[in-house]
């Protein structure tokens, strides 16, 4: 089973979205163009998963957003981590790579 | 209290669903703009740029719809899109909407009738322990004398016949009388006022043969023939169940 080009891992896209705005406020495009540039085009977000997901994590708490003007002077939704973000990223972080190296170890075996 | 937050954003979108189409659509081209600028920035030239950036974000309806579904509040919201339309398209067409709304009343109504009588015939049997296994002799509502019933059937019986009755029974687990007709009373229960009661005469072995238990106190035996009665008292409430409301109470006749 090989992951396609630009297929995220399931269930990884809200951790690589909290880890990328743990660094600043991002509007939407910032985050997708992070997370490939990061990667180094390994995974391409588009916006039809990452605006939903964004929605869902502004629900959640994890996020919240914020209309401000970009450097060319534009208006954009800046989202930004809020607590309950900041130990979600810690959770998950934790939790995969717990589960990382059991797959490593398993795969090793 | 995300559950809390969750809910009063979905209240405030659903009251404001310009603001939140407008605010999506703002995100939208902003993302857009940005996607172009980067592309710009790698080479392209301004138009390249701009097609290339609406063609990986795709049809923008469709982004919007993925980010609605995000949110619970889209589901209320086509509930009541779609309930307001069948309305719509009922008004239209009133003599289809006049047909079948009488099926459909009709269809329920006839149900429901069916379904009581049965309910009352089949369904609801008597409060007691086993009722498919009792045997009424007589149809338990005649009254007179014992002998020579005109049409010759055995109807009505006496105390000594059930006496001698329940004493050679060897086909049945228990035999109990029950005075054929219903006679009324006045008593007091407990100090308060006389008043008017409904009685029946039953020999000792009544409950123990239909199973039914005393909610206080106890229930008859053998050994109170013709010497104790119980007191039944059936409060009157409207839309209340006789059986669940009976007091029990204990009175010497």
């Amino acid at each position: 089973m090989s992951q396609k080009q630009g297929e995220m891992v399931q269930g990884t896209l809200e951790m690589l979205i909290l880890k990328t705005l743990a660094l600043e406020p991002m509007h939407g495009y910032g985050v997708a163009l992070r997370i490939e540039q990061v990667s180094a085009g390994v995974f391409r977000v588009n916006p039809g998963s990452l605006l939903p997901a964004l929605a869902r994590m502004e629900r959640a708490g994890s996020v919240k957003s914020e209309w401000r003007s970009t450097e060319n002077n534009r208006r954009a939704k800046y989202y930004m981590l809020t607590a309950v973000g900041r130990k979600a990223l810690t959770d998950e972080t934790a939790a995969w790579g717990r589960q990382t190296a059991a797959i490593a170890r398993i795969l090793e075996a | 209290m995300a559950w809390l937050r969750n809910l009063t954003r979905g209240f405030s979108a659903l009251f404001s669903p310009e603001r939140v189409e407008h605010e999506m659509d703002e995100e939208l081209r902003g993302f857009l703009e940005a996607s172009a600028e980067a592309k710009r920035r790698a080479g392209m030239t301004a138009e390249d740029a701009a097609r290339a950036a609406r063609v990986e974000m795709g049809s923008q309806n469709a982004v919007k719809h993925h980010i609605r579904s995000a949110v619970w509040e889209t589901v209320v919201e086509n509930l009541w899109q779609d309930l307001r339309y069948s309305v719509r398209m009922l008004a239209k067409s009133p003599a289809f909407t006049l047909v079948a709304v009488l099926s459909l009343a009709l269809g329920i109504g006839a149900n429901t009738a069916i379904f009581s009588l049965m309910d009352v015939v089949l369904l609801r049997s008597l409060p007691v322990d086993e009722p498919g296994q009792l045997v009424l002799f007589g149809d338990g509502r005649a009254g007179g004398s014992t002998d020579n019933l005109p049409n010759q059937s055995w109807r009505l019986f006496s105390y000594p016949f059930y006496r001698s009755f329940s004493q050679k029974n060897e086909v049945f687990s228990g035999v109990t009388a029950i005075k054929s007709i219903e006679f009324s009373t006045h008593g007091s229960v407990a100090g308060a006022g006389r008043e008017m009661m409904r009685a029946s005469l039953v020999s000792g072995t009544y409950f123990s043969v239909l199973g039914v238990n005393a909610g206080r106190g106890r229930m008859l035996t053998e050994a109170d023939d013709r010497q104790v009665a119980v007191l039944w008292l059936w409060p009157v409430i409207p839309g209340g169940s006789a059986t669940a409301t009976i007091q029990r109470r204990w009175g010497r006749l």
